[in-house]
Parts: C-alpha cells; sequence; structure tokens
C-alpha cells in the first residue's frame, strides 16, 4: 500500500515528541525508522497504526486521507514490542482473533463478508505454517518461550493479510543469540510476504539488514532518510554517521573557502565550495595497512573474530580506529603506516 | 543460635494465640446466636410469638412465615443491586485508570466517598432531593452508593494488572470497542467482577442504616426486620432469625476469601 506520512507534529502534553516529520514508504518494501530511546520512533508507529492521532500533518494510505480514522478500521497489523499476546487465549485463537472480528477495512478491495469457519481455519494454518507454530496451537501464550511468543505476535499480525504490517522492536525482547537468528528469519519472511512494513528499531544492525529504506530520527525529527548503505557511506551529520556503525569523524577547517582540494592525513579530499567547516568521515574497515601512509602508534588491539579492532593515535594526535584483518594484531606500542582505502572519504559540511 | 530459635517460637506462638483470640472473638456472636436458635424450647414463648413455637422445626417455620416478606424484599434488593453496581462500577472503574482523562483520579476519590458519608445523613439527603421515586429505587439508589465505590475499587485495582497494549491490539485487528471490551477486557477483568459481584452481595444483604430510614415500614429489608425483631422478640427467635439472613452471606465470605487467595490469580498475566 503507498503510504504517506506527510508533516506530522505530536506532543504528549507540552512536551513535543514529533516535529514536521514525512516519511514515504515504499509500497512493498520495507522502511526502518531507527533512532535513540525519546526520539519518537515508537510515537510515529501509533499514529501510522492510528492508536495515536497527530496535532498536525496528515497519513495517507493509498492517496485517501485516513489522519482521522480510528485504529480497527485501517487495515495495518501491529507486531508490538511486548508481544501484547491475548493470555486467556490458545495460540490458534490469538492467530484467528482478527479474521472473526467485524473489521471494515478503509480501502475496500478485499470483500466485506466475514470468511467462513473454513477458511478462517485454513487461513490460521497458512499464518502457522509460515512460522513453524503448528505444534503449539493449542498451548497458551503463558506456556510458551520468549521466541515462541514471538512467532505467534508475527502470525498474529499477518493473517488478515493487512496492507501494512507495523513492527514495533519485535527482537527487542529477546536475547542475544536467539535475536541473530529470528532475525535473519523475520527478514526473509518480511520479503516473502511482500507486505508494504514499516519497522521500529535502535539497532544498527537490525537496521541495515531489513531496510530498503531507512530513516533517522532523532528528537523528532528526521535527521537522513534513504538507502541504507547511502546513509552508511553518505551520512550528512555525525548524529547518523556514528548512529550508524562506529565512525570515525576527523574535524577539519578550510580557510580559503576557494573550493581547492583539501589535504587531511589520508589525502586529498574534495569539498563543496562555500563550505568553511565540517567533518572527515572514515570508517573503521577503510583504514588499512600502507606503506604510503602516515605514521601512527598502536595503543590497543582486540580480536572481535572477523576482525581486529584496533585503536589507533596518529602523529597529528587525532585518534582512530581501524579494523585490520583478523589475526594481523598489532602489539600495543608499534608504529604501523595507515593510509585509507581506495574509497573517497566522505566530507559533511559543518 | 538457640536464644535465636527459642525467640523465633515463642513470636509463633504468640501469633497463633492471637489470631485464634481474634477468630474466637468474631466467632463469639455469631456461636451464641446459634446456640440461642437451637435452645431448648422450655426457653421460649414468653412474648409475642406466644406458646405455639415449642420445638426448632417450629421456631424456623414462624421466622419464614412472619419475616418472609422483608427477606423477599432483601433478595429483590439483591438482585437489583448487584447487577446495577456492576454495570455502572466497573466501565467507570476502566475509564478512571484507562482513559485518565484530567480528574480522572479526583473523580475517582470522589467515588469513594459514601463509604465515608454515615447512612443516616445519606439516607435523609436522599429524601430531601429526590421527590417522586417509587421507594424502592430510592432504597436501591442507596445501596448502589455503598457498594458501587467496592467495584470501582476492586475492578480498577485488576485494569492495573493487564498491559494496554492488549486492547490495543484487539482493535489494531479491527474489533471496535464493544468487542474489545466483550473479546479481551470482560474476559481478563472476570475475577474481579466475580469478586466485586460476592462483596456488593455481601455489602447490600446485610445493609442497615439506609435500608432503615429509606424503607416505608412494611416494606423493611431483613436487616430492617432483624431489628425489630431484637426489639420485640425473644432471644430465641431472634437468633433463628439471624441464622437465616447468615446462610446465604457465609457461602459469599467463604467465596471471596477463595478467590482473594494466589490461587484464582495463577495464569493471569502479571
Amino acid at each position: 500500500m503507498r503510504t504517506v506520512i506527510d508533516g506530522v507534529s505530536f506532543a504528549y502534553g507540552r512536551e513535543p515528541v514529533l516535529s514536521g516529520v514525512s516519511v514515504e514508504l515504499p509500497e512493498g518494501g520495507i522502511t526502518v525508522v531507527i533512532g535513540p530511546s525519546g526520539s519518537g520512533k515508537s510515537t510515529l508507529l501509533q499514529l501510522l497504526a492510528g492508536l495515536l492521532h497527530p496535532a498536525e500533518g496528515r497519513i495517507l494510505f493509498d492517496g485517501e486521507d485516513v489522519t482521522g480514522v480510528p485504529t480497527e478500521r485501517r487495515d495495518v497489523g501491529v507486531v508490538f514490542q511486548s508481544y501484547a499476546l491475548f493470555p486467556h487465549l490458545t495460540v490458534r485463537e490469538n492467530i484467528a482473533f482478527g479474521l472473526r472480528t467485524g473489521r471494515r477495512r478503509f480501502s475496500l478491495r478485499s470483500s466485506r463478508r466475514r470468511p467462513s469457519r473454513h477458511s478462517i481455519e485454513a487461513r490460521v494454518w497458512d499464518s502457522a505454517a509460515l512460522l513453524g507454530l503448528e505444534p503449539l496451537l493449542d498451548r497458551r501464550p503463558g506456556q510458551l518461550s520468549g521466541g515462541e511468543q514471538q512467532r505467534v505476535a508475527v502470525a498474529r499480525a499477518v493473517a488478515p493479510r493487512p496492507s501494512l504490517l507495523l513492527l514495533d522492536e519485535p527482537l527487542s525482547a529477546l536475547d542475544a543469540r536467539l535475536r541473530r537468528t529470528v532475525r535473519s528469519e523475520l527478514a526473509s519472511l518480511l520479503r516473502k510476504l511482500g507486505t508494504t512494513v514499516f519497522y521500529v528499531t535502535h539497532d544498527q544492525e537490525e537496521a541495515m539488514l531489513l531496510a530498503d529504506h531507512l530513516v533517522v530520527l532523532d528528537q523528532g525529527r528526521v535527521v537522513q532518510a534513504g538507502p541504507p548503505l547511502e546513509l552508511y557511506r553518505r551520512p550528512r551529520t555525525p548524529f547518523v554517521a556514528s548512529f550508524l556503525g562506529e565512525a570515525n569523524l576527523v574535524e577539519v577547517t578550510v580557510d580559503d573557502g576557494q573550493g581547492q582540494p583539501l589535504h587531511t592525513p589520508f589525502g586529498k579530499l574534495a569539498y563543496p565550495a562555500g563550505v568553511t567547516r565540517g567533518w572527515v568521515l572514515v570508517r573503521p574497515e577503510d583504514v588499512t595497512e600502507d606503506p604510503g601512509g602516515c605514521c601512527a602508534t598502536v595503543v590497543d588491539c582486540r580480536g572481535m573474530g572477523p576482525v581486529d579492532r584496533v585503536v589507533l593515535v596518529l602523529d597529528s594526535g587525532a585518534e582512530m580506529l581501524a579494523h585490520f584483518p583478523p589475526e594481523s594484531a598489532p602489539t600495543p606500542g608499534t608504529k604501523v603506516r595507515v593510509g585509507v582505502r581506495s574509497r573517497k572519504p566522505h566530507f559533511l559540511p559543518g | 543460635m538457640r536464644s535465636g530459635f527459642l525467640r523465633r517460637r515463642l513470636f509463633r506462638r504468640t501469633g497463633i494465640a492471637l489470631t485464634a483470640l481474634l477468630a474466637l472473638a468474631l466467632l463469639a456472636p455469631i456461636l451464641i446466636t446459634a446456640a440461642g436458635a437451637f435452645s431448648r424450647a422450655e426457653w421460649y414463648g414468653q412474648r409475642s410469638e406466644g406458646a405455639e413455637v415449642d420445638s426448632t422445626p417450629k421456631l424456623f417455620r414462624y421466622v419464614l412465615e412472619v419475616w418472609g416478606r422483608a427477606l423477599l424484599r432483601s433478595g429483590q434488593i439483591v438482585a437489583v443491586v448487584v447487577p446495577l453496581a456492576l454495570l455502572i462500577g466497573a466501565p467507570a472503574a476502566w475509564a478512571f485508570r484507562r482513559l485518565a482523562f484530567p480528574g480522572s483520579r479526583l473523580l475517582e476519590a470522589a467515588a469513594l466517598v459514601p463509604l465515608a458519608v454515615p447512612g443516616v445523613a445519606l439516607a435523609f439527603s436522599m429524601i430531601q432531593c429526590v421527590q417522586g421515586v417509587p421507594r424502592f429505587w430510592l432504597l436501591a439508589a442507596g445501596h448502589l452508593a455503598y457498594t458501587i465505590p467496592l467495584v470501582v475499587k476492586t475492578v480498577g485495582n485488576a485494569v492495573e494488572t493487564f498491559d494496554p497494549r492488549l486492547e490495543d491490539a484487539a482493535r489494531s485487528m479491527g474489533a471496535g470497542r464493544l468487542e474489545t471490551a466483550a473479546r479481551i477486557t470482560a474476559p481478563l477483568l472476570l475475577p474481579s467482577l466475580i469478586l466485586s459481584a460476592l462483596l456488593v452481595f455481601a455489602v447490600s444483604w446485610g445493609e442497615f442504616n439506609v435500608s432503615f430510614l429509606l424503607a416505608p415500614p412494611l416494606l423493611q429489608t431483613f436487616p430492617a426486620a432483624l431489628y425489630l425483631t431484637y426489639t420485640t422478640n425473644s432471644f430465641p427467635v431472634a437468633a433463628a432469625a439471624t441464622l437465616v439472613f447468615l446462610a446465604p452471606v457465609v457461602p459469599a465470605l467463604i467465596a471471596i476469601q477463595a478467590l482473594g487467595g494466589e490461587e484464582f490469580h495463577r495464569g493471569l498475566p502479571a
């Protein structure tokens, strides 16, 4: 479903939570909203769900204004952070709940008739099978593990085949090991469904793995939005740069403002004319050992498995984080020469 | 080590003794009443009921015959008050806690005020304010004033124990407010609804102050009639009437105690 959030503002009492947020969700794609706690990302999800209503701005589903339409008449499915499974109903009844309600879909593409008992049973089975829940159908939520509850929450939300699926930090209640496996399962499931998805998280890895369109939210405003790798490589602010991964940000001042290439410890760098201050972003994985590079002292080195995490101090005094290939392990105290991989360092205007 | 053990044992024994004493003090009137009701036939007969009431079965038959109307009236009041108190109190409790509109807490506190107002004051103010309402409904209103606070408190606390997201989830799946209330909220509040129904029953059945003042003399509820019994009849007759009155209350009190226990709340969301 074509979904547009258009200049939406929201406040709890006098505390502004969202100010003038606009997001366009790619149809059939996964939009991930990432931000620190208190950035307003969950509030944005609740506005889309219709659980809250904005003070300003509009929400459009397929071009129709649904801003004042209550939750039960929006064609959405929600996976809550706490899962919100009905404790007095079995897994089967939980999944069937949305198939039996008097839902009057806002868009009338689907039929208004309630599905028959037989087709409800078939749909429950489909959703349960999609998430491997068949053996658990007669259990109650209290008898399930955290991972199983999470899968029931997803199955329940997708069973009525909503046009927009909303997920509010669906993995945050799982432990780290489980989160990794569930995360990739969820990613492939969401792609298979092909529904328009709005996914809220504060986890950078989750965001990079899932997003077709990534929106970074800070203090109730959209800081930057675009393809995830674009945001990772070319962030517009230091906040985006460091929120999406480890970042070396070197503050630079340009005196002449003439648009001449700037000399940095990593070579020449083009920058837009008229800009006099800014930062140079170098990702740790772009720092390499280079005999022709600049001199640095190894301060600390830790093998992380896939990479060695090395802290360096350049001769200019700047501290720098580098990811070296595993087991290259330079000893702390030794001198190395480092350069930046051929990719151009990114310049953030200040 | 040893003195600690002794001290603990002393505490334990003192506790048991105190509890037993309290239980005895609370039960004594009931035991004495029961003894009175089942006492020997020679004890009764000096008063208005006459000589024909000379055995325990005859005593109870006499009680039911004379106070049958009052018993019926009490039954009617309870039958009206219990459902009405729940129908008004439970949604109000939900609204106070869930909607959290400005002043909702103050309003909830205000709903408890009748509990602290003497029945005499409440009854007279009701007679003053409300004209032309049948006495039966005036009496029911008096009982509601004393019982709705109990529902608001009991159900309100239960509302706090479950995640409001459950209601949001139901609505996001297409259930309207009423459907959500019927399929999610009410089943989850069922224990507290049963508990408050029993409390309302026990309070309404035993209510004396308001009933005595609001009901016309010929339409007294049972507790009011009981008062007259103690002033005009012999003790065994009054004692027998008291036992008839207690018969439905004791099972209700036992049920309240059982429902309040941990057993009942296990398996419900924390």
